[in-house]
């Protein structure tokens, strides 16, 4: 069982480029706010848990991992 | 606290979009897409039932997210795919052709593949090394080829429209740095659907109104496998850039990037960029290549065969 720090009771492992980060809270945040932790944009990452694109609204609760997709791409000449 | 609602049925959102003011779920949002790729084609005049169109596909989403909306709407589609012959981040071009094939034959489409190392004895990165044009910019010289490789398999394969996935952030990201240089005749020639001449088909772009993150939710949400990683040689690019900009205006004031581009379109027709006016000359008119016969504005070799048979400069 994992032992989290007392102040915290909501862990979660977001995805993005097959990097884990980590975001811990008191309380469930929305995908909006775990995408600010990481300084992301949601105009240019999908969230995606157990294949379910999430809106920004959408909870994250604790033991959750997300997969961020980044849907920006370039260099068309 | 409210969970998002889809606006069509009630049900749980899966994808917001804020310049619309909609929100919908997933059979709803696909639903959604594949109707206004058939407005937008219907509202550009882009092609017709009885044409047989060429799709560019990449591997990427875009691409074969319009494939798929294409195939669905019952168009005579033939798939093109450019192996680029780019080797750096694990495979790129092998990988992205991997999944383009896997696509068609999923859906029984035809695929044609124009392989550039094997036809033309180069990969882009090497040609890109050799000479001035890329050395220090690539997707220039892969502009150049994917040019050619598309106007000669249309007219090889008897496509007289080429589609390719260009979304609305492609559009405004080209239009942005258009804008900044005040670039009138770059601005002219930026249309959903570029009109056919003698050795071109016609060019039509039917996701130019979609957002890049719902053509990817498309694809997604339709179980299209397709190559999540960026090209290795468009990391820092000019469009790139510009892309970052004009989603951090969208992030504080939604539909930025919609108004952008729409109101430019209408502008446009409106004659705000003349054709004709002062410093703002036709186009020279177009020759045809003595070598790969395809239309150039130059006399003698056109770029793509100066490019390939090393007369283009290397300095």
């Amino acid at each position: 069982m994992v032992q989290y720090p007392q102040e915290v009771l909501v862990a979660i492992i977001l995805i993005l480029r097959k990097q884990e980060h980590r975001i811990e809270d008191k309380k469930k945040i929305t995908v909006a706010a775990a995408l600010a932790r990481l300084g992301v944009s949601s105009e240019t990452h999908l969230v995606l848990r157990d294949g379910e694109l999430l809106t920004d609204d959408a909870l994250l609760r604790d033991g959750d991992t997300a997969q961020l997709i980044a849907v920006i791409s370039g260099g068309r000449a | 606290m409210n969970v998002m609602r889809c606006k069509k049925c009630g049900g749980k959102a899966a994808v917001q979009m804020k310049q619309h003011n909609l929100a919908l779920c997933r059979e709803h949002f696909s639903e959604w897409f594949v109707e206004q790729t058939e407005r937008t084609i219907h509202k550009y005049r882009m092609f017709k039932r009885d044409e047989r169109v060429l799709v560019a596909v990449s591997g990427g989403k875009d691409s074969l997210a319009l494939w798929d909306v294409l195939a669905k709407l019952g168009y005579e589609t033939v798939g093109l795919y450019i192996h680029l012959g780019i080797e750096e981040a694990e495979g790129y071009s092998d990988h992205s052709l991997a999944l383009a094939q896997a696509f068609a034959a999923a859906r029984g489409l035809r695929l044609e593949v124009t392989h550039v190392p094997e036809r033309y004895g180069e990969s882009i990165p090497q040609m890109a090394a050799r000479t001035a044009r890329g050395r220090h910019r690539a997707c220039s010289v892969c502009g150049v080829v994917k040019r050619h490789s598309m106007n000669e398999a249309a007219m090889r394969l008897g496509c007289g429209v080429l589609a390719t996935g260009h979304n609305l952030d492609d559009e405004a990201a080209v239009l942005f740095n258009n804008t900044l240089s005040w670039s009138v005749d770059m601005l002219l020639r930026q249309n959903p659907v570029l009109p056919e001449s003698p050795g071109f088909p016609r060019k039509v772009k039917p996701l130019c109104r979609f957002y890049e993150r719902e053509s990817a939710a498309y694809a997604i949400l339709n179980g299209i496998e397709y190559v999540y990683e960026e090209c290795p040689h468009a990391v820092g690019s000019t469009s790139l850039v510009n892309k970052a900009l004009l989603n951090q205006l969208e992030q504080q004031s939604p539909g930025s990037k919609l108004r952008f581009y729409s109101t430019f379109l209408k502008a446009k027709a409106q004659g705000a960029f003349a054709s004709g006016a002062e410093g703002n000359a036709e186009p020279p008119p177009l020759q045809f290549c003595p070598s790969c016969g395809q239309p150039t504005t130059t006399a003698g070799l056109c770029l793509f065969c100066r490019l390939v048979d090393g007369s283009a400069p290397q300095e």
